[in-house]
């Protein structure tokens, strides 16, 4: 057992700080440290564990706080921005080691997640974020998980460094919109986020060759910019595709400056937000093309999920029969998640399923009945009319899941994306 | 005919085995009024005799301490041994789709509890944590931690009376009536410190007390600082 280091860190202090760094760093949402694989510095399969869950509902798994919230930037959607008159504060490098280690050895956390504001310049900050991540390894022999953000236009000496001592780091572009960008954060150039993503992804990869693992992902905030949800997701499909990301994070807007060159909005777009999480899912883990699920500049439909939308744009490939259809069928049709289509799988090679036995599976049938037969007998409404079903599904919707349970489930299915 | 055993997970399965050769038995704990009751020398060596998955299945339906799980486990040893192990997967069949659900609940709490309990410091290189968990899952939880921590930790399990001891590689399962400790006297600041952090965090804009309660039942809060 390696001792651990004595310092003196003073109550008072630490607390202030520890408001003032942890609100301003609330807002981040790539927080939950995902399932992904980690191993190399991290324990692997450690990750993805949730430790408690705040009031508004988000997972906590990892002491999320700010080096620094002293910012040189005026970006327009940031509580952060320079011109705001807010208490600023920063944290030493023992700090932070000694948070993070206490926290942790509690089990009050999966890990830290660093990021800050910039201090004097990118290099100046990024080198303090990875001096406190370097002592938090070295001399503390911390074991959990670290997520770290690249400043934009960080030198690649820091980047190479970041990749070394984090399991996942990543660069926010926060708003999805080049034509806005440079109005709204005046102090960052497009070019300085994207190239050091590139060359984080380049040095991933050749770690993943030398059998080191990690990760990228990326933020982007929702309904600052006119973006629509096509050109949100042709981003994160070319993200995915292009940089291997992990994840793509997607924050509502929430109107903290009240500046004129931002929507007056009221409450954050969290609909919004957990439509984009499900299109996102239907990406990553349904095999669907991004121009599949949305033509050019349409949106997701607030009414129904994207697959459901989907479903109904395509009706013509619809019905499939549950006893012969495949994987990628089964998972195509509204109602069936990846679960769910396995345990039909599973079920069906015993016997011939009914629409009883998908009951005795926990699959709710009140939507699937439209788009299945079972053993060529249809449980929904004979018709050639899309906008009959369209009708009947959206009459599922109303006494069934909308409104605040679905509001509730925001979270949840942005962790487990089970549609 | 009823098959007694004494408790134990080797004596279930022995009674398994007696009385899945016999038509219309049962198995149980205690013995029953109205039959006549065979009690069952619990064999460690029975083990052996089952196959890895069904043996694995059988006992986390033991620690799930299911209501009626003597029950459960014969209805399903029988079927698999008459129609062998890919039956596993029918989850069609009643008695396989109640053993799948209650694996699934087991699980699932060990998952939460992996991130639900919460340590406090009882001395240098030394944690405490108390948990009351539906299922006997403390065995689970002290493999977790050893990998997870380097520090030495105890787990008391305060509804069954057990605890889970670590120190180095080495940890121990034992019977303890009750078991306190003075916490250290960092512990008040460090609380103090999670609690603010953890209120912080919410966004006031998103607040959702009842989405947190699906995810934090009531039951487990009892033991996390804070709630």
């Amino acid at each position: 057992m390696s001792p651990v280091p004595t310092i003196k860190i003073n109550h008072m202090d630490i607390i202030e700080k520890l408001e003032i760094l942890s609100n301003s760093a609330k807002y981040d949402a790539s927080c939950a440290s995902s399932k992904s694989y980690i191993g190399g510095k991290g324990l692997k399969s450690m990750s993805g564990v949730c430790h408690s869950w705040a009031g508004d509902g988000r997972c906590v798994s990892l002491l999320k706080i700010l080096l620094t919230n002293m910012c040189e930037y005026d970006c327009k959607y940031c509580i952060n921005r320079k011109s705001n008159n807010i208490k600023r504060a920063y944290f030493t490098e023992d700090e932070i080691c000694y948070l993070t280690t206490e926290f942790y050895k509690r089990n009050y956390i999966e890990g830290l997640f660093l990021s800050s504001s910039v201090m004097k310049n990118p290099d100046y900050t990024m080198e303090l974020m990875i001096s406190a991540v370097k002592m938090l390894r070295n001399k503390y022999k911390f074991k959990g998980y670290i997520h770290l953000k690249i400043i934009p236009s960080a030198d690649k000496k820091f980047i190479d460094e970041a990749i070394k001592y984090a399991d996942r780091v990543s660069v926010n572009i926060e708003l999805p919109d080049s034509n806005e960008f440079q109005d709204i954060c005046p102090d960052k150039t497009r070019d300085g986020i994207i190239k050091p993503m590139l060359y984080a992804r380049d040095k991933i990869n050749e770690r993943y060759e030398k059998k080191f693992y990690g990760g990228q992902s990326t933020q982007l905030i929702v309904g600052a910019t006119p973006d629509s949800d096509y050109s949100i997701l042709k981003l994160s499909d070319s993200l995915y595709k292009k940089i291997n990301l992990k994840r793509v994070y997607y924050s509502a807007f929430i109107n903290v400056n009240n500046d004129e060159k931002l929507p007056a909005i009221s409450t954050p777009p969290l609909l919004r937000e957990h439509r984009l999480y499900q299109a996102d899912w239907l990406l990553r883990m349904y095999k669907f093309r991004f121009d599949e699920i949305l033509d050019e500049n349409e949106n997701l439909n607030n009414a129904f999920d994207p697959k459901t939308q989907w479903a109904l744009k395509n009706l013509d490939l619809f019905p499939f029969e549950i006893n012969t259809a495949s994987f990628e069928e089964l998972i195509r049709t509204p109602g069936i998640g990846i679960l769910g289509a396995k345990k039909i799988i599973r079920a069906r090679r015993f016997s011939k399923l009914s629409i009883e036995d998908l009951k005795k599976l926990r699959i709710s049938t009140k939507k699937l009945i439209y788009f299945v037969t079972f053993s060529g007998k249809y449980h929904g409404i004979k018709t050639d009319n899309p906008e009959r079903i369209k009708e009947l599904v959206m009459e599922y919707r109303q006494d069934g899941l909308f409104d605040t349970r679905l509001l509730d489930m925001t979270e949840k299915s942005a962790n487990t994306g089970e549609l | 005919m009823n098959f007694v055993y004494d408790g134990s997970f080797d004596g279930l399965l022995s009674a398994l085995i007696k009385a899945a050769y016999s038509n219309n038995s049962t198995v149980s704990k205690d013995e029953l009024l109205i039959d006549e009751n065979i009690s069952v020398k619990s064999d460690r060596n029975t083990a052996s005799e089952f196959e890895k998955d069904l043996y694995d299945d059988l006992l986390i339906l033991y620690l799930s301490e299911t209501e009626r799980l003597e029950e459960k486990a014969l209805d399903y040893f029988k079927k698999i041994k008459k129609n062998g192990m890919r039956y596993r997967n029918n989850i069609a069949d009643s008695s396989i789709k109640s053993v799948f659900e209650i694996k699934k609940r087991f699980f699932s709490e060990l998952e939460r509890l992996n991130g639900f309990v919460r340590f406090y410091e009882i001395d240098k290189n030394l944690m405490f944590s108390k948990v009351s968990p539906d299922s006997n899952i403390i065995s689970f939880l002290g493999r977790h931690f050893m990998k997870k921590m380097k520090e030495n930790f105890i787990i008391f399990d305060e509804k069954r009376n057990i605890a889970f001891f670590r120190y180095g590689n080495r940890s121990i399962i034992k019977n303890i009536k009750e078991l306190k400790f003075r916490p250290s006297k960092e512990e008040e600041k460090i609380n103090m410190l999670w609690k603010k952090y953890f209120n912080d965090i919410a966004i006031k804009e998103r607040v959702n007390p009842k989405l947190q309660k699906n995810l934090v039942p009531l039951k487990y809060r009892k033991n996390m600082i804070e709630f």
